[in-house]
Protein backbone atom coordinates (compact mmCIF):
# COMPACT_ATOMS: atom_id res chain seq x y z
CA UNK A 1 0.00 0.00 0.00
CA UNK A 2 1.38 3.59 -0.89
CA UNK A 3 0.83 5.64 2.06
CA UNK A 4 1.23 8.78 0.54
CA UNK A 5 -2.11 7.56 -1.14
CA UNK A 6 -3.74 6.71 1.93
CA UNK A 7 -2.69 9.76 3.30
CA UNK A 8 -3.96 11.72 0.47
CA UNK A 9 -7.78 10.17 0.21
CA UNK A 10 -7.68 9.90 3.92
CA UNK A 11 -7.27 13.86 3.70
CA UNK A 12 -9.96 14.13 0.96
CA UNK A 13 -12.26 12.15 3.15
CA UNK A 14 -11.63 14.52 6.68
CA UNK A 15 -12.06 17.52 4.30
CA UNK A 16 -15.18 16.38 3.00
CA UNK A 17 -13.69 16.55 -0.47
CA UNK A 18 -13.57 13.03 -1.26
CA UNK A 19 -15.69 11.55 -4.22
CA UNK A 20 -17.47 8.26 -3.88
CA UNK A 21 -14.96 6.52 -5.91
CA UNK A 22 -11.76 8.00 -3.42
CA UNK A 23 -13.96 7.21 -0.52
CA UNK A 24 -14.54 3.89 -1.54
CA UNK A 25 -11.22 3.62 -2.50
CA UNK A 26 -10.07 4.40 0.93
CA UNK A 27 -12.35 2.07 2.77
CA UNK A 28 -11.35 -0.74 0.86
CA UNK A 29 -7.96 -0.26 1.96
CA UNK A 30 -9.10 0.21 5.83
CA UNK A 31 -10.57 -3.19 5.14
CA UNK A 32 -7.43 -4.44 3.93
CA UNK A 33 -5.58 -3.40 6.82
CA UNK A 34 -7.22 -2.23 9.70
CA UNK A 35 -4.24 -0.75 11.41
CA UNK A 36 -5.58 2.15 9.09
CA UNK A 37 -8.39 2.91 10.96
CA UNK A 38 -6.39 3.91 13.85
CA UNK A 39 -4.01 5.88 11.92
CA UNK A 40 -7.52 7.12 10.41
CA UNK A 41 -8.56 8.26 13.21
CA UNK A 42 -5.34 10.18 14.46
CA UNK A 43 -5.43 11.95 11.81
CA UNK A 44 -8.73 13.39 12.12
CA UNK A 45 -7.16 14.76 15.72
CA UNK A 46 -4.37 15.76 13.95
CA UNK A 47 -6.23 17.88 11.52
CA UNK A 48 -8.73 19.17 14.51
CA UNK A 49 -5.45 20.19 16.49
CA UNK A 50 -4.40 22.16 13.13
CA UNK A 51 -7.39 24.08 12.70
CA UNK A 52 -6.86 25.16 16.61
CA UNK A 53 -3.51 26.06 15.92
CA UNK A 54 -3.18 27.58 13.26
CA UNK A 55 -5.43 30.25 13.63
CA UNK A 56 -3.13 30.96 16.61
CA UNK A 57 -0.01 31.02 14.70
CA UNK A 58 -1.98 34.00 12.37
CA UNK A 59 -2.99 35.85 15.27
CA UNK A 60 0.21 36.21 16.60
CA UNK A 61 0.86 38.59 13.43
CA UNK A 62 -2.45 40.71 13.63
CA UNK A 63 -1.84 44.51 12.95
CA UNK A 64 -5.18 45.80 13.39
CA UNK A 65 -7.36 47.26 14.99
CA UNK A 66 -5.56 50.43 16.79
CA UNK A 67 -5.74 50.27 20.57
CA UNK A 68 -9.36 52.06 21.87
CA UNK A 69 -8.77 55.00 24.24
CA UNK A 70 -10.87 53.21 27.30
CA UNK A 71 -8.47 49.96 26.93
CA UNK A 72 -5.20 51.97 27.08
CA UNK A 73 -6.71 53.80 30.42
CA UNK A 74 -7.19 50.39 32.04
CA UNK A 75 -3.99 48.95 31.28
CA UNK A 76 -2.08 52.39 32.23
CA UNK A 77 -3.91 52.28 35.47
CA UNK A 78 -2.62 48.38 35.84
CA UNK A 79 0.90 49.42 34.81
CA UNK A 80 0.79 52.02 37.92
CA UNK A 81 -0.52 49.59 40.09
CA UNK A 82 1.90 47.08 39.20
CA UNK A 83 5.07 49.02 39.23
CA UNK A 84 4.57 52.19 41.18
CA UNK A 85 4.02 55.64 39.86
CA UNK A 86 6.51 56.78 37.14
CA UNK A 87 9.70 58.00 38.36
CA UNK A 88 10.30 61.98 38.17
CA UNK A 89 11.60 63.62 34.32
CA UNK A 90 10.79 60.33 32.73
CA UNK A 91 13.78 58.34 33.76
CA UNK A 92 13.44 54.77 34.88
CA UNK A 93 14.16 53.60 38.74
CA UNK A 94 17.79 52.77 38.14
CA UNK A 95 18.68 55.96 36.53
CA UNK A 96 16.70 57.66 39.19
CA UNK A 97 18.37 56.31 42.14
CA UNK A 98 21.84 57.30 40.23
CA UNK A 99 21.03 60.29 39.22
CA UNK A 100 23.04 59.65 35.93
CA UNK A 101 20.06 60.57 34.04
CA UNK A 102 19.48 63.64 35.25
CA UNK A 103 23.11 64.68 35.28
CA UNK A 104 23.22 62.98 31.50
CA UNK A 105 20.54 65.45 30.23
CA UNK A 106 21.82 68.56 32.15
CA UNK A 107 25.11 68.24 29.81
CA UNK A 108 23.27 67.69 27.12
CA UNK A 109 21.51 70.93 27.45
CA UNK A 110 24.59 72.82 28.38
CA UNK A 111 26.30 71.32 25.30
CA UNK A 112 23.49 72.66 22.92
CA UNK A 113 23.00 76.09 24.55
CA UNK A 114 27.29 76.34 23.79
CA UNK A 115 26.80 75.67 20.37
CA UNK A 116 24.10 78.58 20.61
CA UNK A 117 26.36 80.76 21.78
CA UNK A 118 29.17 79.62 19.58
CA UNK A 119 27.18 80.26 16.21
CA UNK A 120 26.18 83.37 17.14
CA UNK A 121 29.17 84.79 17.93
CA UNK A 122 30.32 83.50 14.49
CA UNK A 123 27.46 85.29 13.25
CA UNK A 124 28.39 88.55 14.90
CA UNK A 125 32.51 88.14 14.09
CA UNK A 126 31.91 87.52 10.41
CA UNK A 127 29.33 91.37 10.06
CA UNK B 1 12.78 45.19 27.99
CA UNK B 2 14.45 46.99 31.06
CA UNK B 3 11.97 50.05 30.05
CA UNK B 4 8.96 47.55 30.14
CA UNK B 5 10.16 45.85 33.19
CA UNK B 6 10.73 49.64 35.24
CA UNK B 7 7.11 50.61 34.65
CA UNK B 8 8.19 53.00 32.08
CA UNK B 9 4.72 54.67 30.33
CA UNK B 10 5.96 55.12 26.99
CA UNK B 11 7.46 52.06 26.55
CA UNK B 12 4.32 50.25 27.57
CA UNK B 13 2.28 52.61 25.36
CA UNK B 14 4.19 51.18 22.16
CA UNK B 15 3.72 47.38 23.46
CA UNK B 16 0.08 47.64 24.13
CA UNK B 17 -0.24 49.41 21.03
CA UNK B 18 1.72 46.47 19.12
CA UNK B 19 0.08 43.59 21.10
CA UNK B 20 -3.86 45.08 21.55
CA UNK B 21 -4.82 43.68 17.52
CA UNK B 22 -3.11 40.15 18.74
CA UNK B 23 -4.89 40.08 21.93
CA UNK B 24 -7.85 40.90 20.30
CA UNK B 25 -7.74 38.70 17.55
CA UNK B 26 -7.07 35.58 19.33
CA UNK B 27 -10.66 36.72 21.72
CA UNK B 28 -12.11 37.31 18.72
CA UNK B 29 -11.34 33.56 17.30
CA UNK B 30 -13.23 31.86 20.24
CA UNK B 31 -16.13 34.44 20.92
CA UNK B 32 -17.02 36.37 17.73
CA UNK B 33 -19.84 32.94 17.02
CA UNK B 34 -21.47 33.33 20.81
CA UNK B 35 -20.43 36.71 22.51
CA UNK B 36 -18.39 39.28 19.66
CA UNK B 37 -19.00 42.31 22.05
CA UNK B 38 -17.08 40.16 24.97
CA UNK B 39 -13.50 40.21 22.81
CA UNK B 40 -12.26 43.52 23.80
CA UNK B 41 -13.12 43.58 27.39
CA UNK B 42 -11.07 40.04 27.26
CA UNK B 43 -8.68 41.25 25.27
CA UNK B 44 -8.00 44.93 27.83
CA UNK B 45 -7.92 41.83 30.43
CA UNK B 46 -5.72 39.78 28.88
CA UNK B 47 -2.79 42.37 28.12
CA UNK B 48 -3.45 43.31 31.86
CA UNK B 49 -2.37 40.21 33.29
CA UNK B 50 0.49 40.23 31.00
CA UNK B 51 1.59 43.67 32.97
CA UNK B 52 3.37 41.52 36.00
CA UNK B 53 4.60 38.68 33.44
CA UNK B 54 7.35 41.21 32.14
CA UNK B 55 9.13 40.58 35.11
CA UNK B 56 9.95 36.40 33.91
CA UNK B 57 9.84 36.96 30.11
CA UNK B 58 13.51 37.78 28.15
CA UNK B 59 12.28 39.04 25.16
CA UNK B 60 9.19 41.20 23.58
CA UNK B 61 8.96 38.18 21.25
CA UNK B 62 7.92 36.27 23.96
CA UNK B 63 5.54 38.95 25.42
CA UNK B 64 3.43 38.23 22.26
CA UNK B 65 3.51 34.85 22.53
CA UNK B 66 2.19 35.12 25.81
CA UNK B 67 -0.56 37.72 24.92
CA UNK B 68 -1.81 35.32 22.79
CA UNK B 69 -1.91 32.41 24.89
CA UNK B 70 -3.40 34.20 27.85
CA UNK B 71 -6.50 35.72 25.78
CA UNK B 72 -7.15 32.36 24.43
CA UNK B 73 -7.64 30.99 27.65
CA UNK B 74 -9.49 34.08 29.17
CA UNK B 75 -11.67 33.28 25.87
CA UNK B 76 -12.27 29.70 26.54
CA UNK B 77 -13.20 30.43 30.08
CA UNK B 78 -15.42 32.90 29.50
CA UNK B 79 -17.16 30.99 27.12
CA UNK B 80 -17.30 28.17 29.24
CA UNK B 81 -18.73 30.24 32.03
CA UNK B 82 -21.57 32.03 29.96
CA UNK B 83 -22.80 29.00 28.48
CA UNK B 84 -22.65 26.77 31.30
CA UNK B 85 -24.69 29.80 33.14
CA UNK B 86 -26.71 30.14 30.17
CA UNK B 87 -27.68 26.62 29.93
CA UNK B 88 -28.14 25.92 33.85
CA UNK B 89 -24.33 24.26 34.33
CA UNK B 90 -23.90 20.50 33.71
CA UNK B 91 -21.50 18.22 32.49
CA UNK B 92 -18.99 19.36 29.86
CA UNK B 93 -19.85 17.04 27.08
CA UNK B 94 -23.41 19.01 27.12
CA UNK B 95 -21.83 22.30 27.00
CA UNK B 96 -19.95 20.96 23.63
CA UNK B 97 -23.54 20.00 22.59
CA UNK B 98 -24.55 23.38 22.95
CA UNK B 99 -22.26 24.79 21.01
CA UNK B 100 -22.19 22.25 18.08
CA UNK B 101 -25.87 22.98 17.91
CA UNK B 102 -25.11 26.63 17.96
CA UNK B 103 -22.99 26.60 15.07
CA UNK B 104 -25.59 24.63 13.54
CA UNK B 105 -23.42 21.32 13.32
CA UNK B 106 -23.64 17.76 13.94
CA UNK B 107 -22.20 16.94 17.71
CA UNK B 108 -18.93 16.16 17.61
CA UNK B 109 -18.08 14.63 21.38
CA UNK B 110 -13.83 14.67 20.31
CA UNK B 111 -14.50 18.66 20.19
CA UNK B 112 -12.76 19.87 23.40
CA UNK B 113 -9.64 21.39 22.97
CA UNK B 114 -6.67 20.06 23.72
CA UNK B 115 -5.19 23.08 24.68
CA UNK B 116 -7.12 24.33 27.10
CA UNK B 117 -4.88 22.12 29.83
CA UNK B 118 -1.83 23.97 28.74
CA UNK B 119 -0.53 27.18 31.06
CA UNK B 120 -0.13 30.17 29.65
CA UNK B 121 3.70 29.38 29.44
CA UNK B 122 3.39 26.04 28.25
CA UNK B 123 1.03 27.39 25.24
CA UNK B 124 3.32 29.85 24.64
CA UNK B 125 6.16 28.26 24.35
CA UNK B 126 4.40 25.30 21.87
CA UNK B 127 3.18 28.16 19.62
CA UNK B 128 6.74 29.47 19.74
CA UNK B 129 8.11 26.72 18.40
CA UNK B 130 5.41 25.56 15.78
CA UNK B 131 6.06 29.55 14.41
CA UNK B 132 9.77 28.06 14.20
CA UNK B 133 9.69 24.88 12.75
CA UNK B 134 6.48 25.09 10.17
CA UNK B 135 8.18 27.02 6.97
CA UNK B 136 6.23 29.84 6.32
CA UNK B 137 5.20 27.82 2.89
CA UNK B 138 4.16 24.88 4.64
CA UNK B 139 1.96 26.86 7.00
CA UNK B 140 0.20 28.99 3.88
CA UNK B 141 -0.65 24.99 2.78
CA UNK B 142 -2.39 24.64 5.87
CA UNK B 143 -3.93 27.63 6.46
CA UNK B 144 -5.24 27.14 2.88
CA UNK B 145 -6.57 23.07 3.43
CA UNK B 146 -7.65 23.23 6.87
CA UNK B 147 -8.81 26.49 7.81
CA UNK B 148 -9.91 27.92 4.28
CA UNK B 149 -10.82 24.62 3.27
CA UNK B 150 -10.02 24.61 -0.66
CA UNK B 151 -9.31 22.00 -2.42
CA UNK B 152 -5.71 20.14 -2.82
CA UNK B 153 -5.94 21.58 -6.90
CA UNK B 154 -7.35 25.29 -5.41
CA UNK B 155 -4.36 25.01 -3.05
CA UNK B 156 -1.76 24.42 -6.28
CA UNK B 157 -3.08 26.62 -8.44
CA UNK B 158 -3.40 29.64 -5.82
CA UNK B 159 0.12 28.50 -4.70
CA UNK B 160 1.22 27.64 -8.00
CA UNK B 161 2.58 24.54 -7.00
CA UNK B 162 2.08 20.88 -8.12
CA UNK B 163 -0.70 19.25 -6.70
CA UNK B 164 1.27 16.76 -5.56
CA UNK B 165 3.52 18.77 -3.57
CA UNK B 166 0.42 19.92 -1.68
CA UNK B 167 0.09 16.62 0.33
CA UNK B 168 3.38 16.10 0.62
CA UNK B 169 3.54 19.28 2.77
CA UNK B 170 0.39 19.02 4.64
CA UNK B 171 1.80 15.86 5.69
CA UNK B 172 4.90 17.06 6.62
CA UNK B 173 2.83 19.76 8.61
CA UNK B 174 0.55 18.06 10.31
CA UNK B 175 4.01 15.53 11.04
CA UNK B 176 6.31 18.53 12.68
CA UNK B 177 2.39 19.56 14.42
CA UNK B 178 1.95 16.32 15.92
CA UNK B 179 5.78 15.98 17.58
CA UNK B 180 5.07 19.63 19.05
CA UNK B 181 1.73 19.26 20.70
CA UNK B 182 2.07 16.09 21.82
CA UNK B 183 0.89 15.68 25.31
CA UNK B 184 3.30 14.98 27.89
CA UNK B 185 3.44 11.11 28.59
CA UNK B 186 3.15 10.13 25.12
CA UNK B 187 -0.74 9.68 24.19
CA UNK B 188 0.03 11.09 21.11
CA UNK B 189 2.41 8.73 19.67
CA UNK B 190 4.00 9.56 16.47
CA UNK B 191 3.47 7.19 13.71
CA UNK B 192 6.78 6.79 12.23
CA UNK B 193 5.05 5.23 8.96
CA UNK B 194 3.24 7.91 7.64
CA UNK B 195 5.52 10.97 9.25
CA UNK B 196 8.49 10.18 8.82
CA UNK B 197 9.32 13.75 9.01
CA UNK B 198 12.74 13.90 10.29
CA UNK B 199 13.66 11.99 6.75
CA UNK B 200 11.81 13.65 4.74
CA UNK B 201 13.29 16.99 5.57
CA UNK B 202 16.78 16.29 5.26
Amino acid sequence: MNADRFFDLAMRVIARQATKSERAELDALVAEQPELKAEFERLQADVRLAREVLPLVGATQATTPGLPGYARGRLHTKVLKTFGPPPVHGETTKEAASGTFCRWRWMRNLAATLEQAKSFIKQRTSR
Amino acid sequence: MRALQAGDADAWNEVFHWLWPVALTTAQLKLRPHFPGEAQDVATEALGELVPKVREVKDVEELRLLAVSIAHHRAVSLLHERLTNQHGGGPTKSLESILDAKLGEPPDPLKRSSLEALEDEELAERLRRTIGELSPPVTAIMMDCFINELSYEEIAHRLRIPVSSVGTDLKRGLGTLRQIWARRGGNWKTSARFFDVSSEQQ
